[in-house]
């Protein structure tokens, strides 16, 4: 028991990775649409609609077009599903003259709630139940829960939308493992004792080597969605600039013999360095214009999708992943410790 | 050292006058002046704690606190820095026959004083940390480079606008951003040079 009592954390880390790794990659995608095609037939609005994981064949389907100031509601007046992700909608002709853009929302009676907000050509996020009211409430099929739990849907990204437990994780872990080393610097001036500077700089190698794993995991991400796996864009510039702040740390380290100096040099370029890092990081990005999430007027993942269970599995990827990053960590310091020793005996 | 730092700038801005004769891309007249501005900074303050006498010095920490020590430092590379980068552009001007009439003055004033009193307070810190690492130049230039860039980016911006006289809406919070980054980096150096100090 005491072993467990002492290494919980690292229990903790193994099981919070593998049950966030088993469950990223198992869920299904919530469904969603992809692409609408609308074809205007005399008096009526014939649209086709592409889904992705709706399995039409096997489902009831309720959809309306709504106006974006949501007053304006047109229900269809029938349906053609042609497959599993295919269906042709049937609407009365829509009054042009008062409103020119119409969002397209489905429901579906297996918990797929689905949403098009460029139906008509118009950016607009809506809420969903707008277009029933309490007095005009939703059939009692239509509102059966979500049959299973699914990751959210999202245009562009789809499937890879999994990565972010990855990508956005490993950033995040960067930023706590350097913040933590910024402090076992501030407590190394405070107190001159070296186990605190070995703390500050192997934290600073483990969160190397996390951003080298986030940048990894980027590159994947922007070949799927932004179609290259580099772009000139200014959060991605400015990773890596942070990283070379650090890469610098890391010569200066290697640069000086004595250990006291080493570690009052690197300590105060340390906390130099993470004020740069966060500058870079947060604040350049949103200076400028960005394709990247989060800057430059995107919204950032939790704005609206970042749903409650993808949450559920990215804050426990963040704990997991921290704790493995103490964990490689201790390691090291373990490590030094002994190699110190052993320097001393001789 | 003056002289040497503004015969280094005045061969900077010639050699790029050699290289590219005509300059009447703003973009790229911001970018070649900044670079030569960073070439100066280097020669001025990342070199000022090496160009002090081991003597001077030592008289220095028995008499004067870390403090008074840095400022005055700071100050005197701010204000020289600053006249360097005021005699860079003019001569920016004169190869490249560009009329500072066009431009947004205030703006153009802010971007190069601004800018440079970042660049001046950066580069003399990380002068300080690689001249206690007792390495010469090339430790403090890998050091500084990464660190100078979020100035540099906010002050080339800025700079660029001022050229163009392009709306004040637009830059003004460059030149908050650049002004607070300036007040974050003087705050820190203060309170991490007596670190550095004592030996």
């Amino acid at each position: 028991m005491s072993v467990l009592k002492k290494h919980w954390w690292k229990a903790l880390s193994v099981v919070l990775l593998t049950l966030v790794t088993w469950f990223t990659f198992t869920l299904p995608l919530a469904p969603g649409i992809t692409g609408v095609k609308q074809v205007f037939d005399d008096n009526k609005l014939v649209v086709e609609v592409d889904t992705y994981n709706a399995d039409l064949e096997n489902v009831e389907l309720l959809c309306w077009l709504t106006s974006p100031n949501q007053k304006n509601n047109i229900h269809y007046s029938g349906a053609t599903v042609l497959s599993h992700n295919k269906v042709r909608l049937y609407f009365p002709q829509p009054d042009t003259t008062s409103h020119t853009y119409y969002h397209l929302y489905m429901v579906t009676t297996k918990g797929g709630k689905l949403f098009y907000p460029d139906a008509m050509s118009m950016k607009h996020i809506g809420v969903l139940d707008a277009a029933y009211d309490d007095a005009n409430p939703f059939p009692k099929k239509f509102l059966v829960p979500d049959h299973y739990a699914s990751l959210p849907f999202q245009n562009i990204l789809y499937e890879s939308i999994r990565n972010l437990n990855f990508h956005v994780t490993m950033w995040m872990v960067t930023m706590i493992l350097l913040l933590f080393s910024t402090i076992y610097s501030i407590i190394y001036l405070r107190t001159e004792k070296l186990i605190h500077d070995w703390r500050a700089s192997f934290l600073v190698e483990t969160a190397m080597m996390f951003t080298t794993l986030g940048i990894i995991t980027g590159s994947i991400w922007a070949k799927n969605t932004w179609g290259a796996y580099w772009v000139n864009d200014p959060k991605l510039n400015g990773a890596v600039v942070g990283a070379l702040v650090y890469v610098a740390y890391l010569v200066l380290r290697s640069s000086i013999k004595e250990d006291d100096k080493r570690a009052r040099l690197s300590a105060v370029y340390n906390i130099f360095a993470f004020v740069i890092y966060i500058v870079f990081i947060q604040v350049l990005p949103r200076f400028t214009d960005s394709l990247h999430p989060g800057n430059g007027g995107n919204p950032a993942f939790s704005a609206y999708d970042l749903d409650s269970t993808l949450r559920m599995l990215f804050y426990p990827a963040i704990i997991g992943f921290t704790l493995v990053g103490a964990w490689i960590t201790q390691l090291k310091l373990r490590l030094k410790n002994i190699e110190y020793q052993v320097n001393d005996e001789d | 050292m003056i002289s040497q730092s503004l015969l280094f700038m005045v061969a900077t801005v010639f050699t790029i006058y050699l290289l590219k004769k005509d300059l009447n891309d703003n973009q790229l007249f911001s970018v070649f002046y900044w670079i030569s501005v960073v070439f100066g900074g280097f020669q001025l303050c990342a070199k000022s704690f090496s160009n002090e006498s081991q003597e001077r010095v030592l008289w220095l920490k028995q008499y004067v606190s870390p403090l008074e020590f840095i400022f005055s430092k700071l100050i005197f590379n701010a204000i020289f820095l600053s006249v360097l980068a005021s005699l860079a552009f003019a001569a920016f001007c004169i190869v490249f026959s560009y009329s500072p009439l066009e431009a947004n003055h205030i703006f153009l004033v802010a971007a190069i004083m601004l800018g440079a009193i970042n660049l001046s307070a950066v580069l003399t810190f990380v002068g300080g940390i690689g001249h206690s690492a007792g390495s010469a130049l090339g430790l403090t230039a890998i050091l500084g480079f990464p660190i100078i860039l979020p100035g540099l980016l906010f002050s080339t911006r800025l700079f660029f606008y001022a050229l163009g006289d392009i709306s004040s809406t637009v830059n003004a919070p460059y030149a908050y951003a650049l002004l607070a980054l300036n007040v974050l980096t003087i705050l820190l150096v203060s309170v991490l040079f007596p670190y550095l100090w004592r030996e």
